[in-house]
């Protein structure tokens, strides 16, 4: 295992520890908003690649490594943004108030699994820009690569995914 | 390394759950562990003896009842087969995984213990470092003991030994490990969609359980 897989793998277990702390309830809130904001970059990403590289050829210009890093740059801005506006506030926190430890450590462990993990892909598919970071790389970084968000929920999924757990919210 | 990682995740859960509930829990704990490994360390024969015919017990019982039930009434020959049949958890070198269960069954009995409202404690940070030394003796027995290990890991009461040399070591079937299945069952066997639908299950199942099935939300919201 290398430094960046510790690297984040520390990340969703810090993110775990939080989960301990705000408990489930809250948790679950923000894991609606991560999905939602996955669901626009991948959406983006796959159904709307055409607006995406004019977007960002006037951005970055017609480089397409330039391209690459400002778009994972953008996508790790966009995703933070939005996971630090969701813990600020309690808007769609689920009604249970309760702490349960198994259940609050399993929130903040996929929050940081969708947080972390979407980090990963979309800097580890620009090649790690302004990092030293290069091929080849360890069994785990390529085990865990096919796992990570971006890679693995297409936008069906995660549109299937914010609308269940929508319903899960609103239904007592 | 990849024990020591396993090793380090067990002392951060135990540290996590010390912490969560306080002092006097995390002592019980490491009193029952201490007492536990003292146990195996200096009167393993007896122990091998109570887990086998423990186990024994559990897997004769059956075809005991089914004897005596008249299913093959009268047929004691059954049993003193099955008897035969059962492998005992404890091999005559101390080996097998009768030892780590005994010892995961005595920190169970005192985990649940401090859940009374006698022992029953508040977050505190000694309780922290109290339950990252629990995770530290059970996680390096547990390790020792299976053959996980590749390095020695101290441990109270002679229970230290080199994993690799040990019998249940040897014991192990050769091959690829756990973390190699698992990599070719992700990157070779399953294909994207497959993934992506178990991860979606997985992730609905869990929120599922997590707002209808947590009883503290129901007590409480």
């Amino acid at each position: 295992m290398g430094p960046i897989e510790l690297v984040f793998l520390s990340i969703m277990a810090l993110f775990g520890v939080i989960g301990i702390v705000r408990g489930y309830a809250r948790e679950l809130g923000v894991t609606i908003v991560l999905l939602a904001g996955l669901l626009v970059l991948v959406f983006l990403e796959t159904e709307l690649t055409g607006y995406l590289n004019q977007g960002l050829a006037a951005i970055a210009g017609e480089s397409v490594t330039q391209q690459a890093t400002t778009k994972a740059l953008l996508f790790a801005a966009f995703l933070t943004g939005i996971m630090f506006i969701s813990y600020q506030g309690e808007t769609l926190a689920f009604p249970a108030k309760g702490k349960s430890f198994i259940f609050s450590l399993g929130s903040g462990l996929l929050n940081g699994y969708l947080y972390a993990g979407s980090l990963w892909y979309y800097l580890g598919s620009a090649n790690w820009p302004y990092m030293t970071i290069s091929q080849p790389y360890s069994q785990f970084y390529q085990f865990a690569w096919r796992l990570l968000p971006p890679n693995i929920l297409t936008w069906p999924y995660l549109m299937g995914l914010v609308l269940f757990m929508l319903i899960m919210r609103v239904i007592k | 390394m990849s024990s020591v990682i396993l090793l380090a995740t067990i002392m951060a859960i135990s540290g996590v759950v010390g912490y969560q509930r306080g002092t006097r829990p995390a002592v019980i704990n490491l009193i029952t562990i201490l007492g536990g490994l003292f146990l195996i360390g200096h009167a393993g024969p007896a122990i091998a003896r109570l887990v086998n015919g423990i186990n024994r017990a559990v897997h004769v019982a059956p075809v005991a009842v089914r004897v005596l039930g008249g299913n093959g009434a009268g047929d004691v020959s059954q049993v003193v087969r099955a008897l035969q049949e059962v492998k005992p958890l404890v091999a005559a070198d101390g080996s097998g995984p009768g030892f780590p269960i005994f010892l995961f069954a005595l920190a169970s009995i005192s985990f649940l213990l401090g859940r009374t409202r006698w022992l029953r404690g508040i977050p505190s940070l000694a309780g922290l470092a109290l339950g990252l030394v629990n995770g530290y003796l059970f996680g390096a027995y547990l390790l020792t003991a299976l053959g996980l290990s590749e390095v020695m890991l101290p441990l109270p009461f002679g229970l230290s030994r080199p994993a690799a040399a040990g019998p249940a070591a040897q014991a192990l079937p050769q091959g690829p490990g756990l973390f190699d299945r698992l990599t070719s069952l992700v990157t070779q066997r399953l294909s994207q969609n497959q993934l992506a639908l178990l991860m979606v299950i997985a992730i609905g199942l869990f929120v599922v359980l997590a707002t209808r099935f947590s009883s503290k939300s129901a007590k409480k919201g």
